[in-house]
């Protein structure tokens, strides 16, 4: 089976081995938790190890601090954009007025994917990107052309999505259906302490691993532990 | 320094401590509180003259401190591996080749992938000294610290390595030693051992 390996550590032990080919997959989490970092490292991993080339479509955050994100854990984001194996195309929403065409790339990801002959994408956010449509129909309809359109182009997609619910009482959103696939991450507090946490809620044609694993930000990327617990989750 | 077998009245002998290497051997320690730390360096001076690795997860005292401690008494320190729970909850500490650091003793994730971490990356396939149960009573539930505990307990026998848990002798009969010590391969009251001075 063709599998697009994430290349997160304990990611791919957790979801059955990869990500299937050409598949859209939601990042599902709460403020803060690294959903940002997380995606960044499938594109930043995608293309320094696997050979795959990424494009980070942004519709909230300007490619500058896209790149800082990525240095503070010594990738070298600028380099790989030199060389044409990671794109940034940011595409901000807050109005059409003279600021956000600035932060514009004015590239289209169609342009992007061609350009570095992509095979993954990842979209930061798909909450954000729901609201350049004004109802709840055309919000369905361009999600649902913005997927045809990720698949048809042979890339493998990450949607990063906001989501304030812990990992108990989940609202289930249009994107959580469309998707074939949901890793979601989460706090967990107990007493003074909060942890990380990570959850596969579902992957397509993947045997996952749908246990609670804790999830940590070291100074190199994320990492998920597999064969971890995460004992704030213990009662008692 | 242990005295020979038979100057002992329980049976123990650095015969207790080595497993062989890679045994999965796990032992509860009850020490009394008037000479716990004592007790403890002559256990670590031991187990550092028996096996090449050594690992200490520390709960009560700063690495800094430990380790010179340790040198006071002749423990060989380059054998220790330390994962330090208590630095953090004071200052950042600077990085080192020979000691992780633990946010919190009550960080039981964190303290689990730390020493799983040394399972690993170390090679470990001496002891694990856990001081203290004690000390994770004073943070931790006895149910929440029983599931970290036997939870530790098998990624233990799993990786061959081998683990002494220590206990102050008034914790010993409460309700999480005693299930801890069904984990257990062996329980030892050290008050019985006899020491040179």
């Amino acid at each position: 089976m063709d599998m697009v390996k994430t290349g997160i550590p304990g990611v791919d032990e957790m979801i059955g081995g990869g990500l299937q080919r050409d598949s859209v997959v939601i990042v599902s989490g709460s403020p803060g938790i690294g959903k940002s970092n997380f995606a960044m490292e499938y594109i930043y991993k995608g293309a320094t190890e696997y050979g795959e080339n990424g494009i980070y479509l942004t519709v909230e955050d300007v490619p500058k601090n896209v790149i800082s994100y990525g240095n503070a854990f010594g990738w070298d984001i600028e380099k790989e954009i030199r060389d044409n194996r990671i794109a940034i195309v940011s595409q901000p929403i807050y109005g059409i007025d003279e600021k956000s065409k600035e932060y514009s790339t004015g590239e289209t990801l169609g342009e992007a994917i061609k350009r570095v002959n992509a095979k993954r994408i990842v979209l930061d956010s798909v909450t954000l990107f729901k609201y350049l449509f004004k109802d709840d129909m055309s919000r369905r309809v361009n999600l649902l052309n913005f997927i045809k359109q990720v698949k048809d182009s042979g890339c493998t997609t990450l949607m990063v999505a906001e989501q304030h619910e812990s990992t108990s009482n989940i609202t289930y959103l249009d994107e959580h259906f469309l998707a074939d696939g949901m890793m979601l991450l989460f706090w967990s507090r107990h007493k003074e302490k909060n942890e990380r946490c990570f959850r596969v809620v579902k992957m397509r044609g993947n045997k996952i691993n749908p246990d609670i694993r804790p999830m940590e930000i070291t100074d190199k990327g994320v990492i998920v532990y597999p064969t971890q617990v995460p004992l704030s989750l213990t009662d008692g | 320094m242990l005295e020979p077998d038979d100057k002992r009245k329980n049976n123990m002998s650095k015969c207790d401590f080595d497993a062989g290497g890679g045994d999965g051997r796990i032992i509860v320690l009850v020490i009394p509180e008037h000479d716990y730390t004592k007790r403890l360096m002559g256990v670590v001076k031991d187990l550092t003259n028996i096996f090449e690795k050594v690992c200490y997860v520390s709960l009560n005292r700063p690495y800094a401190t430990l380790l010179a401690s340790l040198k006071k008494e002749g423990v060989p320190t380059e054998k220790l591996y330390v994962v330090d729970a208590i630095t953090r909850t004071a200052m950042v500490p600077q990085e080192s080749d020979s000691c992780s650091y633990v946010s919190s003793p009550g960080a039981l994730t964190e303290l689990s992938v730390a020493i799983s971490k040394v399972m690993d990356d170390k090679n470990c396939n001496g002891y694990i000294i856990f001081d203290s149960l004690s000390t994770l009573l004073v943070y931790e539930s006895d149910t929440t610290i029983a599931k970290f505990v036997h939870f530790l307990m098998a990624k233990v026998r799993v990786a061959g390595c081998n683990a002494i848990f220590t206990v102050l002798k008034q914790d010993a009969d409460s309700i999480l030693v005693k299930d801890i010590n069904m984990f257990a391969d062996k329980v030892i009251d050290v008050e019985r051992w006899t020491f040179k001075s």
